[in-house]
């Protein structure tokens, strides 16, 4: 009671909780129902950009995706799916409610991240779609890019893009964040529009400049900002610290990814550092002790690398005992007098062993 | 609104041209320093090699701006012998208990048990204290030693209010239930200038300013710890309420640049993120020469309320 009538009294307007509705709606992404068809993305691993009576169209914001299809009356014999985003190499299963097998033509696609396929349907039945890369499961090194803060540089974004296309193993990038300068959807659907280019899918989470629209419509081009997910035996996850603070609800999805992860390796992407390497400079978290907090979960979780955007530079470094990377190198306002410019990382993990390899790449 | 963008405009109207022409003076050179620390901020892209002075510049300018508003405000509504006066010297010993509140979203802590005293010893005022969780296992310890270089002291009364002095201290904080604590070295200097010491239409009010660094020290249960840096910033303007022989004490309110507080920095909605410390206001009244309360409210990542009792032994009319 006391509590209530003290906010509500004193900080109506109070930005304590500043990230609980992106968590919530994080929740919200990747199940859509429309002209009496369903479909759900299992643990939001994708954003549905279209559902209608005959089509369904995701953006992909991992290598592997599961959803389930509800059809309703009104579908016809031959549903289409398109999924942008995805691996090159990802190949779709779907089976019906009985587990057989459905009919997949694979249609030609624009682009090599781009997956156009057309099913066979029935009315009012339900279908499990799996999309993934044959080696998903595999235990072999593989190489990964991450990246992050484009903002302003949007305009030039095809030079850091085709760089990364010359990493030819690599098999996709991990952005932490400020894909644009405010999050507007004519600039993240150009960001969309530039990737193209890209002969490998971004994955990302959402940073302080994608919060420049109170309508965040980041959520519906790309997904959650906060999720996780596995590739080689290796977890991947993304936590929403654009608001330089980690939602509690998120806490507890991160406590659940952990678990999951002691036994193998754990990277977590997010945009905003809990703590600078320059303290005095703070492009971190807005409470030391939540930056604490949050590294002491970490560390306790057996986390084996973070990455992190915020801060225009390349910094290596350790937290809690954990390799620490900042990589603000997409092209916004460089800090000066470093002699970093535009970069990203390449990052080789082998999952048999703790860790990986980072070897920062030039741009310019 | 006009008073908002060009201070000193409620003194002119007033028909005092020299307090006008002071604060809008300040004002200018607030709006300058925080100008140019800004645009040098943009066009380094905040690199570690100058950010802290353009930090400290942009504080600072920010700072005297709000400054600047809030004494043009007070000097046109305040009586015009001011709505008080400093106390002559500062107390040889005062101890302060009281209850805490504390809303964090992310920490399970609410009440808090604060207790501190100050005692001047040797040109020293040795300030122990501590705030332990009654609900969590959160506790923090903190030791200060100041010395003052300028103004008033036990046993030498001064006039006014103004004050400079130099700190250094140590804080002690765990957070047990979620496996870490932290503590922090700091050395500062701390000043409160009298407004009445500038410009007579201003007596009764103050403004109070704060520079200095902290090293903290970050550990972790069962993990290897580390170690960062945090710049020292307040900037506040305050009011002394009554007279030093009847019911008096002051008010202020504060921007402190620290985020390693039970408060934290403040977060804002959209772009901003993470640079911003918080705010607080006390206010301090003594209902006897020995007797007296303070309501204190901070907001930054959690908003903490206390409110603590004043007792300063041996005290006279």
């Amino acid at each position: 009671m006391i509590r209530k009538l003290l906010l509500a009294g004193l900080f109506a307007s109070a930005c304590l909780e500043i990230a609980g509705e992106r968590a919530q709606r994080d929740r919200t992404i990747g199940k859509a129902e429309a002209a009496e068809n369903r479909v759900e993305i299992r643990d939001g691993l994708g954003a549905v950009h279209r559902l209608d009576a005959a089509a369904l169209e995701i953006w992909a914001n991992a290598p592997a995706l599961e959803a389930t299809l509800a059809l309703g009356e009104r579908a016809p014999d031959s549903f289409r799916l398109l999924v942008r985003n995805a691996l090159p190499d990802a190949e779709l299963q779907v089976e019906d409610e009985n587990g057989a097998p459905v009919t997949i033509t694979t249609l030609s696609a624009e682009v090599a991240t781009e997956k156009r396929f057309s099913l066979a349907v029935r009315r009012n039945a339900r279908y499990s779609l799996r999309l993934a890369p044959r080696d998903v499961e595999s235990r072999e090194p593989f190489e990964f890019i991450a990246l992050a803060d484009v903002q302003e540089a949007l305009d030039r974004v095809e030079d850091v893009f085709a760089k990364i296309n010359e990493r030819s193993e690599a098999r996709f990038a991990m952005f932490s964040g400020d894909l644009t300068q405010r999050g507007k959807r004519s600039q993240l659907e150009e960001f969309q529009r530039k990737m193209r280019s890209l002969s490998l899918p971004l994955f990302t989470t959402l940073g302080n400049h994608e919060l420049g629209d109170s309508d965040l419509p980041y959520y519906e081009y790309f997904g959650r900002g906060s999720q996780s997910f596995r590739f080689h035996g290796v977890r991947f996850t993304f936590l929403d610290s654009a608001s330089a603070t980690i939602d509690a609800e998120v806490y507890d999805w991160l406590e659940g990814w952990l678990e999951l992860s002691r036994s193998e390796n754990h990277l977590v992407f997010m945009h905003v550092p809990p703590l600078d390497p320059f303290g005095i400079r703070n492009g971190a978290f807005s409470s030391r002790a939540e930056a604490a907090k949050l590294l002491s979960l970490l560390g306790r979780g057996r986390v084996d690398m973070t990455f992190y955007g915020h801060i225009h530079s390349y910094y290596a470094f350790e937290n809690a005992g954990i390799p620490a990377y900042i990589s603000g190198g997409g092209g916004a306002i460089p800090e000066r007098f470093d002699g970093i410019g535009r970069h990203f990382l390449a990052v080789t993990v082998d999952p048999a062993r703790d860790g990986a390899s980072v070897s920062v790449v030039r741009v310019d | 609104m006009p008073g908002v963008l060009v201070h000193g405009s409620g003194h002119w109207v007033a028909g005092r041209a020299k307090t006008a022409r002071l604060l809008l003076l300040y004002e200018g050179i607030g709006l300058g320093s925080a100008g140019v620390s800004l645009g040098g901020l943009a066009l380094t892209g905040a690199s570690q090699y100058t950010v802290t002075p353009f930090a400290i510049g942009a504080l600072g300018g920010l700072g005297l701006f709000g400054v600047t508003l809030l004494a043009d405000v007070y000097g046109v509504l305040a009586p015009e012998a001011g709505t008080g006066a400093p106390e002559p010297e500062p107390p040889r010993f005062e101890i302060r208990s009281g209850l805490l509140y504390v809303y964090d979203p992310l920490f399970s802590h609410e009440y808090f048990w604060s207790h501190g005293f100050s005692l001047e010893a040797g040109g020293l005022r040795l300030s122990p204290g501590f705030e332990l969780g009654l609900d969590a296992a959160t506790y923090r310890y903190s030791l200060f030693v100041a010395r003052r270089l300028l103004g008033a002291r036990p046993g030498r009364a001064a006039r006014s209010g103004s004050a400079l002095d130099i700190t250094a201290g140590v804080t002690e904080q765990a957070y047990h239930d979620d496996a870490f604590g932290l503590t922090a070295l700091e050395l500062r200097l701390d000043s409160r200038l009298d407004l009445g010491d500038l410009d007579s239409n201003l007596a009764g009010s103050f403004a109070e300013s704060s520079l200095g660094y902290a090293r903290e020290f970050l550990r972790y249960d069962g993990l290897e710890g580390d170690q960062t840096d945090e710049l020292l910033a307040r900037l506040g303007f305050g009011i002394y309420l009554g007279r030093p022989d009847g019911v008096h004490g002051e008010a202020a309110i504060v921007y402190d640049h620290r985020r390693d507080t039970l408060a934290g920095g403040m977060r804002f909605a959209g772009v901003p993120a993470g640079y911003a410390g918080h705010l607080e206001q006390t206010t301090r009244l003594f209902f006897t020469p020995a007797f007296g309360a303070e309501l204190g409210f901070e907001y930054g990542s959690a908003f903490t309320t206390g409110l603590s009792l004043l007792f300063r032994p041996g005290a006279r009319p």
